[in-house]
């Protein structure tokens, strides 16, 4: 009787509910169902589907740049399975840039990881250095047409200042962003969009921009770019619009009281937050405490101060739980998540890295 | 607490608390539509699926007074595994495929999405053919077709931990 129903059953199930089953599947096995059937493999392909798969993967692993990598020709990526933080797969791109090793200035990097996508690039000044869009999941890379402005000069610009890029994903578009500023000068900027593989030169620069100082720090969010920078002493933060090309210089009441201020700007519960570092040598022990700023309707309003009880040195950003990404540096720089609800520290065996950020296994670049 | 009564494919009648009834959307349109003393007919569902769901709801009742949270409303890491657990035992894949179908036609969200979750689990090491014979997809590649594809993502088609 059960194998009149499982007939029975089978003519008449849904393709949604296939869709259902298909959509938690991890990428590997997806990629193998292809050979299931034609309409399996157009499904899998399709962009609803990709997007329904990326929400039902929020929850997976951290990659981060090996720094004994930083010797050898050979780059490397290890991928940790949240939960448990073990080495879950060590990763070799397909792509071997030709790299100068022995410039400390010219060193490959994670700039940044969003929805299984992960930009890599090297020396961001120079526009003959390679910059990837690189999908481990699917192993599948793009090479970004070269950028066209090139401010690499050491001799005309000594005092430059490495503007990170800034990689991001656009939702109202769905579709992911490169944005490369350059300095010193007067200020240049392209965008790079990857639906249409192509760089945009941003036409309008206001003159306010040129005198902002700008810091290394930045985040791409919801479509819009965001950097730090200070002004009269006093910090500022720059929002760029991808939508309209619109600069807009946002107020953020910290004074900068000496040279060795230090803050962040993060994404935090889907908001655009500033962590200002502060740490107070008073006491014996070094005690680190963070103001959080967070942005509401074009202003920043202070959230609350966290205290650490030991000295936590860099901010890697939130989780996608929204936990704080720290670098102990008490510990030889092993990684720790703090709670901001519960002010529970966990600490996670994991260092000798360049760099940390959150990944997750997507279908992303996949059809290319 | 008013209980209904359903009767499955095979005849036999169950009593399944008022509450618990209205999860099924099925259900709640028939109540809304008929008498609530009236047996409820379900001819789509077999009386053995009608356990395993009757099965589901009181794990969740005695999970959720563990753990003091509304699992039925929102989705909970900490049950799928106690779900899991629970329902993998005596479950094989094709009644597992079944009870599927059965959930989605009653329309029991919750379970749905477990079950969904459960069904992945099964099937992500599987090997492609069995994938197809477990969801009764039929086979329109050409040798040729799939072959190309197998070549192009060769490195998805090996692994230990994909079943042979």
């Amino acid at each position: 009787m059960r194998n009149k129903r499982r007939e029975d059953v089978a003519s008449s199930i849904t393709e949604d509910l296939h869709m259902e089953i298909l959509v938690r599947l991890p990428v590997k096995s997806l990629i193998r169902f292809q050979c299931v059937c034609k309409r399996w493999r157009g499904l899998i392909r399709s962009s609803s589907f990709v997007t329904a798969h990326i929400r039902q993967h929020s929850h997976t692993h951290l990659i981060t740049d090996d720094r004994s990598c930083f010797d050898q020709v050979e780059l490397c990526y290890s991928l940790f399975r949240c939960e448990r933080f073990e080495q879950s797969l060590e990763l070799k791109p397909p792509f071997h840039p030709q790299l100068d090793y022995n410039s400390r200035l010219d060193y490959f990097k994670i700039y940044g990881s969003k929805n299984g996508l992960v930009c890599l690039a090297g020396n961001v000044m120079d526009s003959s250095s390679p910059i990837y869009i690189w999908n481990p999941s699917v192993r599948k890379f793009r090479i970004l047409p070269q950028p066209r402005f090139d401010h690499y000069c050491v001799d005309c610009f000594p005092k430059h200042v490495d503007i990170p890029l800034l990689f991001g994903f656009h939702p109202e578009l769905n579709d992911y962003k490169v944005i490369r500023m350059m300095l010193p000068g007067s200020i240049k900027m392209e965008v790079y969009t990857l639906s249409t593989n192509s760089w945009k030169i941003i036409q309008v620069i206001p003159p306010w921009l040129n005198t902002m100082k700008f810091s290394t720090r930045s985040e791409f969010w919801n479509g819009m770019a965001y950097w730090l920078a200070t002004k009269d002493s006093m910090v500022r933060v720059v929002s760029f619009d991808t939508n309209n090309e619109e600069f807009e210089e946002l107020a953020v009441p910290i004074t900068i009281l000496s040279d060795d201020w230090d803050a962040y700007i993060e994404v935090y519960k889907e908001s655009i937050c500033l962590l200002h570092v502060k740490v107070e040598l008073d006491n014996d022990v070094g005690c680190d405490c963070i103001d959080f700023w967070v942005l509401q309707e074009r202003c920043f309003k202070k959230l609350h101060t966290v205290y650490f009880p030991q000295v936590y040195h860099v901010i890697w950003g939130f989780s996608v739980d929204n936990e704080l990404l720290l670098e102990d540096y008490s510990s030889d720089g092993e990684l720790a998540f703090y709670n901001l609800e519960s002010k529970q520290v966990q600490k996670i065996r994991i260092s000798s890295y360049l760099s940390v950020h959150t990944y997750i296994e997507s279908l992303v670049l996949f059809d290319m | 607490m008013k209980k209904i009564s359903v009767r499955t494919s095979d005849g036999q009648e169950f009593e399944l608390e008022e509450n618990l009834a209205m999860e099924s959307a099925t259900i709640k349109t028939s109540l809304d539509a008929f008498s609530r003393d009236d047996i409820i007919l379900l001819p789509n569902v077999n009386s053995w699926e009608m356990v395993k769901i009757i099965e589901f709801f009181t794990k969740v009742q005695e999970l959720e007074t563990k753990f003091g949270v509304k699992f039925m409303e929102k989705k909970e890491g900490r049950f799928l595994e106690a779900f899991q657990a629970e329902f993998d035992k005596d479950l094989s894949d094709d009644n597992l495929y079944c009870l599927l179908w059965t959930v989605d036609y009653l329309g029991i969200e919750v379970l749905l999405e477990n079950l969904c979750h459960l069904m992945a689990e099964r099937t992500k090491n599987k090997t492609v053919e069995s994938c197809r014979n477990l969801f009764g997809v039929q086979h329109d590649y050409t040798p040729e077709e799939e072959a190309e594809i197998r070549e192009d993502y060769s490195w998805a088609f090996e692994g230990p931990e994909i079943e042979e």
